[in-house]
């Protein structure tokens, strides 16, 4: 199967590339700012809330502030390998279909999600267990419904990721998919609050997936997920898997 | 003649502009062609749509006896190419780029030491492409383009950046190519003197019009001129025009004979012993592929009346 092989290419494409520094920095920016409030109290935070909330509060600002910026970096970085020295001359003079190369780097992208995500985990489980050496003590348990978001949020990130990559692809600037980023994900967190709007932007979905109680609303922003990412997907594919590659 | 390339009025226009008007060529089998003009003549799109990546407004290109864009991925798989500049990976070592190839054309590993072996860049495969000269880098294109032994290379300037003895290797192995595996090759280039040492046939773009496909022993003719140094210059000019030569004399008190063939020297030269005439020197010269590119593109002159076309 070619797809398997362009994925292993797309891989190796990345080999010295800021992706990879990207994917430990970023979640360990999350994990040493909650790190460092808990160390600044004393560990009272944890003695008077417990690690739940320690818990909460990376996976809010993970998926609610940093993990969308991410998203914007890592689709830009993808397709940035390609348009630096050209060569989508190259990709596109190999004997495969451009719109495989198009799903791949998407599918990539989307993977780096997950990677991100387990690297967040792993960090985060990682300071419980320093602040635990250091004598800090919560009452609840060592638990976390981080898997369980981080399926939903499989699934709620990935517009995002196909609107970044279907920029970041068509065009060369590195500031258009940044900026969009930023400015997407200022917004949702104010229209997160608005329960007639906050499904016109999809930067919202990822924090009513994991953060709000509502039932119905959870369903909604998975159900809109899957729903615009099959429409950007084809719509995408149609558009740039077939793209002239005059550079 | 089997052709491995054929272009059938094929436009192509960005951006409102025309950049390819209306060209038709066909390229042998098993030839070096090249594609000459001036830059911004519309050599690199014309091969940007040979290989598929920009599409034809109307007309067919055929590449293999098959319509390109009904399988193109098959095509591609049995083409080498360089667009332009060397499209690298520069963070990757020569070994992890050529694996993108390799991979993607479903080779065998060992694939990729040949090729390095035939560019010479064996011992820097372990090196990051970043720290390569220009014309490593130029080499490793290549090794690229040879990756599987592709039945055709389209190459656009592919000495671009090498020293004269990279140049030398490059061209060395472009003309035992057809040859010796079987590959045809397409160079464009605005380097007329390295086309002339490769190329068998040769096509000039201008302005997006192909004004000339020939082959290049019927542009550039076998005939030429020869010049001789003589002690005795009256008497060896009566000699050589009653011999039936077109013989001038230049301000350096030497000989011009006009419109000669090389193999027809050895016996003037006999000639003008027997009659116990002192030659000090003689020198042939051709027209070179340069003059007569520089006449065709500067004359204007159209495909239909040259009289060259094949």
């Amino acid at each position: 199967m070619k797809i398997f092989t362009l994925i292993r290419i797309e891989f190796l494409k990345l080999k010295r590339s800021q992706i990879l520094l990207m994917t430990l920095l970023c979640p360990l920016s999350v994990v040493a700012l909650q790190f460092l409030i808990v160390v600044e109290n004393s560990g009272q935070v944890i003695t008077d809330k417990g690690w739940g909330m320690y818990w909460m509060g990376a996976i809010s600002l993970w998926y609610m502030f940093m993990l969308p910026l991410y998203i914007s970096l890592v689709t830009m970085l993808m397709n940035a390998v390609e348009h630096k020295n050209s060569t989508w001359r190259l990709m596109a003079s190999m004997p495969i279909p451009q719109w495989q190369l198009y799903l791949t780097k998407g599918l990539v992208s989307w993977l780096f999600v997950f990677f991100s995500s387990i690297v967040m985990y792993g960090l985060t489980s990682l300071s419980i267990f320093i602040m635990t050496l250091m004598g800090y003590e919560g009452q609840d348990s060592f638990s976390s419904p981080f898997l369980l978001h981080l399926a939903k949020v499989m699934l709620t990130s990935l517009p995002i990721v196909l609107i970044g990559h279907m920029i970041s692809w068509r065009w060369k600037s590195v500031i258009a998919p940044l900026a969009l980023g930023v400015v997407m994900t200022m917004t949702a967190m104010t229209l997160a609050n608005s329960a007639q709007y906050w499904m016109f932007n999809p930067w919202t979905y990822n924090l009513i997936a994991t953060l709000v109680n509502d039932g119905k609303s959870v369903i909604d922003a998975l159900t809109y997920s899957a729903i615009l990412s099959v429409i950007l997907l084809m719509g995408s594919t149609l558009w740039l898997g077939r793209k002239e590659v005059n550079m | 003649m089997e052709h491995i390339i054929e272009l059938k009025s094929v436009c192509k226009h960005f951006n409102n502009k025309n950049i390819i008007k209306n060209i038709s060529l066909s390229v042998p089998k098993d030839s070096v062609y090249g594609f000459l003009g001036n830059n911004g003549a519309g050599k690199s799109t014309t091969v940007k749509l040979i290989l598929g990546l920009v599409h034809a407004d109307s007309g067919e290109i055929n590449v293999f006896d098959k319509p390109l864009q009904q399988q193109l991925p098959q095509v591609l798989n049995k083409i080498g190419c360089i667009i332009d500049t060397p499209s690298l990976y520069e963070h990757l070592t020569a070994n992890e780029y050529l694996t993108i190839g390799q991979s993607l054309k479903g080779l065998a590993k060992t694939e990729i030491s040949r090729v390095l072996e035939v560019v010479n860049l064996t011992d820097t495969q372990q090196q990051v492409i970043a720290t390569f000269s220009l014309g490593m880098k130029q080499r490793l294109a290549i090794a690229n383009a040879l990756l599987g032994n592709p039945k055709l290379l389209i190459l656009d300037e592919p000495t671009n950046g090498l020293d004269p003895q990279g140049m030398s290797d490059i061209r060395v192995l472009l003309k035992t190519l057809p040859e010796k595996m079987g590959v045809s090759v397409f160079v464009s280039s605005h380097l007329l003197d390295e086309v002339e040492k490769i190329a068998s046939h040769v096509a000039i773009i201008k302005q997006g019009e192909i004004i000339l496909e020939s082959e290049l022993s019927r542009l550039v003719g076998e005939s030429g001129s020869l010049i001789l140094s003589v002690k005795q210059l009256a008497q060896a000019n009566k000699l050589l025009l009653k011999s039936g030569f077109q013989t001038t004399t230049n301000k350096n008190e030497q000989l011009l004979i006009s419109n000669i063939k090389q193999t027809q020297c050895p016996d003037l030269h006999r000639l003008l012993i027997s009659k116990n005439i002192d030659l000090l020197s003689s020198t042939f010269t051709k027209p070179s592929l340069e003059k007569s590119f520089m006449q065709i593109n500067n004359s204007g002159l159209d495909i239909n009346n040259t009289g060259i076309v094949s």
